[in-house]
């Protein structure tokens, strides 16, 4: 075998390559999951039917944004793998504005509950032990607000490792992983101790009280979809300020350039450290803002997670990455590479559903391991196709050794 | 306290103190010859759950442990191929493989796990601590010795620090990436088996994910050094088992000690990095870069 440089990138190898990738990863996939009994036929099925469910737009939007975050330091090779912790600190600052400022939950003896269910903006939360929540807050002040918060725990959370690895070279793949096990401990920590809510289920079950009607973001009028219009709003946004920015700005030129070549910016007198962490902590801004989405477009409460593999965030951090990189990490193709992984995701939780309802199956197989399985394969594929961009690779059978 | 309760909390840390320690003198065998591995922590939750499916069907730890340690090794031989025969980017096939390790393991372990969720686990008694501490101290000794003293070593510390240098010098690089993979993988494999048949002595869906990560760090604070693994695994062992002692202690609740692993592990990478240490056990110069050798076509 012989490998050698080529003269010319691959004709159409940006989208070529990608494409393959994703049809070998999907195959191999559907392989391994065949092997554990995983019905071939339903298997493609419920994957062409992902790309057509109106639920996918839910996802295609909230990866557009993580999308985009990523493309942002992934282009100044600054590898953000903590999206996850920083949509989970999202998550838990939009939820403290949300259940404990901009609302909140008293507990009224039972029989003075009937006075507030005609009361404007409270809401009974829990009607056998009397817990209501009272609405303190202008809604579209709370909701940007809620946004606004998380985006700034997102930005924060992603600084930490931003910071080790400009200032002490710590490898931010490592530190961003481990950050990410931090904020879902934390979570857990907090929902079940100072966040607690009051009412019977949140004290069961250890969450919060639920976020209050009146400030849940509002959905589109699309049936069978939970899309929220702030979510819409935000992923146009988080596009707009990444393209605007990598294609007009001198910070995006210089992300640009530390990606592929940080010397050249060094010996220009640029301070490269101060790149690494802005890539970092805007890229954890805009991831943050998921969480906001999430937890009051989606949950309307935070609960402790019980199973580490599948947090709140549905793995969508990581999912992310596979959106950055399939984008070949170009902006403009995260939206298409967005759109596609939704779909397989939005497949993948279908698919679970159908195993799980047919009559004495035995298949148990988790919807964490079909997402891990699916983004694995699709990246490692990738990951070695990209060699074909830039290098030519040529077999030779017999010949020399 | 008196000395013999000291000797059983000593002890009684023997089966994640082992754990982190393989796995992290693996990491670090791997990474001497220039390999960048992130891979780490899916092949250890993989390996964690193939070693607690394996000791379910065959109710024997011993294989169960043998087959996360093949398992493993055929991972690190592929990761050795793939980064070193082709110019790949070696970030992403470590992360790509992660992912795959994270959901290899959920696919086979989990309904196993649904039907039997007891394995043939490890005893947990002195005599089977002490053995695990002395085979883990010969094992380290002979990968400093293999490492420092031997020609292998020096041409596998050659392919980390200058591939070039070494291939004209003879040294076959892809050879000793792949001799520094199946090693390194091994031993990782070892400790998961190790951290769920002997430490955890439970299997869930995400067992052992993000503790390849604390393993990753155990080896980076001790600059890849065998022996110098040895006390920073000592602590983090120490550390992770008395965790709910220190819980009861302080009136801590389960979700700051399930914290305390990756908090310290984050400590350990910024004392690492932030010390004089990081000058005197430098990481290899080729650590993670494309090895690639213009070859002249035919």
């Amino acid at each position: 075998m012989i490998v050698t440089r080529r003269v010319k990138p691959l004709k159409y190898g940006g989208m070529l390559i990608p494409l393959l990738s994703l049809v070998i990863g999907v195959v191999i996939s559907q392989l391994i999951f065949f092997a554990v009994g995983v019905p071939p036929e339903m298997f493609y099925s419920t994957l062409i039917g992902g790309f057509v469910a109106p639920q996918m737009l839910r996802i295609f939007i909230l990866l557009t944004i993580i999308g985009a975050a990523l493309v942002f330091s992934f282009i100044g090779s600054v590898w953000n793998i903590g999206a996850e912790g920083q949509i989970v600190w999202g998550m838990i600052f939009s939820a403290y504005i949300g259940v404990f400022i901009a609302a909140h939950s008293i507990k009224v003896p039972l029989n003075e509950l009937s006075k507030y269910a005609s009361m404007p903006g409270a809401q009974i939360l829990d009607s056998t032990y009397g817990v209501v929540s009272i609405l303190r807050w202008n809604p579209v002040i709370a909701g940007i607000l809620m946004v606004l918060v998380a985006a700034l725990a997102g930005g924060i959370w992603a600084s930490i490792a931003g910071a080790l690895r400009a200032y002490l070279n710590i490898d931010e793949v490592a530190s961003t992983l481990l950050l990410n096990y931090i904020a879902y401990y934390s979570l857990n920590q907090l929902v079940t101790g100072p966040m607690k809510g009051i009412s019977v289920q949140a004290a069961q079950f250890g969450r919060t009280d639920a976020l209050n009607n009146a400030l849940t973001f509002s959905r589109l009028p699309i049936p069978g979809t939970t899309v929220t219009t702030t979510g819409v709003v935000l992923a146009i946004i988080a596009f707009i300020i990444v393209w605007f920015v990598l294609k007009y700005t001198s910070l995006g030129l210089r992300l640009k350039i530390l990606g592929t070549n940080p010397k050249v910016l060094q010996a220009s007198g640029i301070n490269t450290k101060k790149y690494i962490l802005l890539a970092l902590t805007i890229s954890g801004i805009l991831a943050g803002t998921v969480g906001a989405i999430l937890f009051a477009g989606d949950y309307f409460f935070l609960g402790k997670i019980d199973n580490i593999v599948s947090p709140p965030t549905q793995n969508m951090g990581y999912t992310a990455i596979l959106v950055a990189w399939l984008a070949m990490l170009d902006i403009r193709a995260v939206p298409i590479s967005a759109y596609i992984f939704a779909s397989l995701m939005q497949a993948g939780s279908t698919l679970q559903l159908n195993l799980a309802s047919v009559q004495g199956s035995q298949i148990i197989i988790s919807g964490a391991a079909i997402k891990f399985t699916l983004i694995g394969m699709v990246l490692l594929t990738f990951s070695i196709l990209r060699i074909l961009t830039e290098y030519n690779v040529r077999f030779l059978w017999g010949g020399k050794k | 306290m008196n000395p013999s309760s000291i000797l059983n909390i000593t002890l009684g840390a023997a089966p994640a103190f082992v754990a982190y320690y393989l796995a992290a003198v693996g990491h670090g065998i791997f990474e001497k010859s220039g390999v960048l591995n992130l891979a780490i922590d899916g092949v250890f939750t993989l390996g964690a759950a193939i070693a607690f499916s394996v000791a379910v069907i065959y109710p024997n730890p011993n294989l169960g442990l043998l087959a996360s340690v093949g398992v493993s090794a055929l991972f690190g031989v592929f990761i050795a191929f793939l980064t070193t025969k082709f110019p790949a980017s070696h970030g992403a096939i470590g992360l790509s493989l992660m992912f795959v390790g994270y959901g290899l393991a959920s696919l086979i372990a989990l309904p196993i796990r649904t039907s039997t969720p007891n394995a043939a686990w490890y005893p947990m008694n002195n005599a089977f601590w002490i053995e695990l501490i002395a085979s883990a101290v010969v094992i380290g000794v002979l990968a400093n010795y293999t490492l420092k003293k031997t020609k292998l070593g020096a041409s596998i510390r050659a392919a980390g620090e200058n591939p070039y240098a070494a291939s004209s010098l003879g040294v076959d690089i892809l050879r000793m990436r792949l001799i520094a993979g199946a090693l390194g993988y091994a031993l990782i494999g070892a400790g998961a088996a190790l951290f769920v048949l002997s430490y955890t002595q439970s299997w869930s869906e995400g067992t052992g994910m993000g503790h390849g990560w604390v393993a990753f760090a155990v080896s980076l604070s001790a600059g890849r050094d065998p022996l110098l693994t040895l006390l920073s695994a000592a602590i983090f062992g120490g550390l992770v088992n008395n965790s709910y002692y220190l819980a009861a202690q302080f009136n801590l609740s389960p979700h700051i000690t399930n914290m305390l692993p990756f908090i310290a592990a984050l400590l350990a990478l910024v004392t690492f990095a932030a010390t004089p240490l990081k000058r005197k056990l430098a990481p290899p110069k080729e650590l993670g870069k494309i090895y690639f050798k213009e070859e002249r076509t035919v």
